[in-house]
């Protein structure tokens, strides 16, 4: 068979499809094509409006005033205007008003624009008071830390042996024991204590502050 | 009601204080057509109307770049055809369906939906229908529901008006041998 006619004569060759009415088996939901515009434009994006409403509005009555309102203004407006005419200037006052204002102000100006010179020579005796002071200050406290470092070690020498063992069994702790230990320079001084001193004594020593 | 122009929807997209109205006569003339036509194809109401409103969005996305070298209405007819093509291909692949079962897929749902009505000769000829491949039961579609002409099948579906004839005959002689053999 020719392709070209196999437009209009489908019905011969297939008579049960041809017999059967043409209708629609399925059904959709009620409203469901009221509602379809709606869905789509929601997934679209676009805001449902109305273009032949007009979106802005106006107060009520605005436009039967508006002429009244109109008139209003330019009548306010030629008033304003005419205030200017009741106070007069003198012939060409602006004229002459530039150059008047420069011979009241040329004066200052020149007394503002003279160069003022600073001579370095009349701030150095400030100078020099001030670094005489620091350098006063600065000596003073050296030499009196100085002093006094040396008070201190000097006296520390001074004192007997004894007084300094004396003052180490009252006030020392376990703590300083190390320190005692490196600073022993003499061991018969040492070997004198423990013979002053029991064992016994010694132990409770130990016992209390160990 | 008369039909608006689809030249009046184009002039209307075009002019942004418009667009709106476009919109609106868009759907309005199209809605109807698009729905049945996908329809037949997926038979389930809720796929149907997730591939309507893709094709809606669609349309609309790219109305922007349609040119009258062909028709609006065989366009929007393109989009809705390959938005179910794509959409009964993913199902296959997501159920791991093979093309043979396909078929019987659609006729499951076909037997399941409450969106069909009662006639029971019908439901046989959809039966028939969806024994037939995707792209052979889109050209019976347009042949034999929407009275599509030849000219307008080959613009939707890309494919020569003398392919159609065939695919169309073919399609008549396998539903006509099926309603014979289930009758």
């Amino acid at each position: 068979m020719d392709l070209n006619e196999m437009n209009g004569n489908w019905q011969d060759e297939a008579p049960t499809l041809a017999s059967m009415e043409k209708a629609n088996p399925f059904t959709v939901p009620e409203s469901y094509f009221a509602e379809m515009e709606e869905h789509l434009r929601r997934r679209v994006g676009i805001t449902a409006f109305d273009n032949s409403e007009n979106l802005f509005t106006v107060p009520a009555g605005y436009f039967e005033e508006l002429e009244d309102n109109i008139t209003s203004a330019v009548k306010l407006e030629s008033i304003k205007n005419d205030h200017g005419a009741i106070f007069t200037l003198p012939e060409r006052y602006f004229d002459s008003l530039e150059e008047r204002i420069k011979s009241r102000i040329q004066p200052e100006i020149t007394e503002s624009e003279k160069p003022r010179i600073r001579g370095i020579f009349s701030t150095w005796p400030a100078y020099a008071a001030a670094a005489c002071i620091t350098a006063i200050i600065s000596f003073g406290l050296y030499f009196n830390l100085r002093s006094n470092n040396n008070t201190i070690e000097t006296e520390i020498a001074a004192l007997p042996t004894d007084e300094i063992i004396d003052y180490l069994q009252l006030y020392s702790d376990a703590g300083d024991a190390a320190v005692i230990l490196e600073n022993i320079e003499d061991e018969s001084a040492l070997s004198q204590i423990s013979s002053d001193i029991s064992e016994q004594e010694i132990e409770q020593y130990l016992k209390l502050n160990l | 009601m008369k039909q608006v122009e689809d030249a009046e929807i184009l002039e209307k997209f075009a002019n942004e204080r418009s667009r709106n109205e476009a919109f609106s006569l868009l759907v309005q003339k199209y809605q109807q057509k698009v729905y049945w036509h996908i329809r037949r194809m997926v038979i389930d109401h809720d796929d149907t109307d997730d591939l309507v409103q893709d094709t809606f969005v669609k349309v609309w996305k790219y109305l922007g770049n349609f040119r009258n070298d062909s028709q609006l209405y065989t366009w929007i007819y393109r989009i809705a055809s390959n938005e179910c093509i794509t959409f009964l291909n993913k199902k296959k692949q997501k159920n791991n369906i093979s093309i043979d079962e396909m078929p019987y897929d659609l006729s499951d749902t076909l037997a399941e939906s409450s969106q069909i009505s009662g006639d029971k000769v019908q439901m046989k000829l959809q039966q028939a229908l969806l024994t037939l491949p995707e792209k052979q039961r889109l050209v019976f579609n347009m042949k034999y529901y929407d009275d599509m002409k030849y000219e307008e099948i080959s613009d939707v579906l890309g494919t020569s008006v003398g392919a159609l004839k065939a695919s169309f005959h073919i399609a008549v002689k396998k539903i006509e041998n099926y309603l014979l053999r289930n009758d």
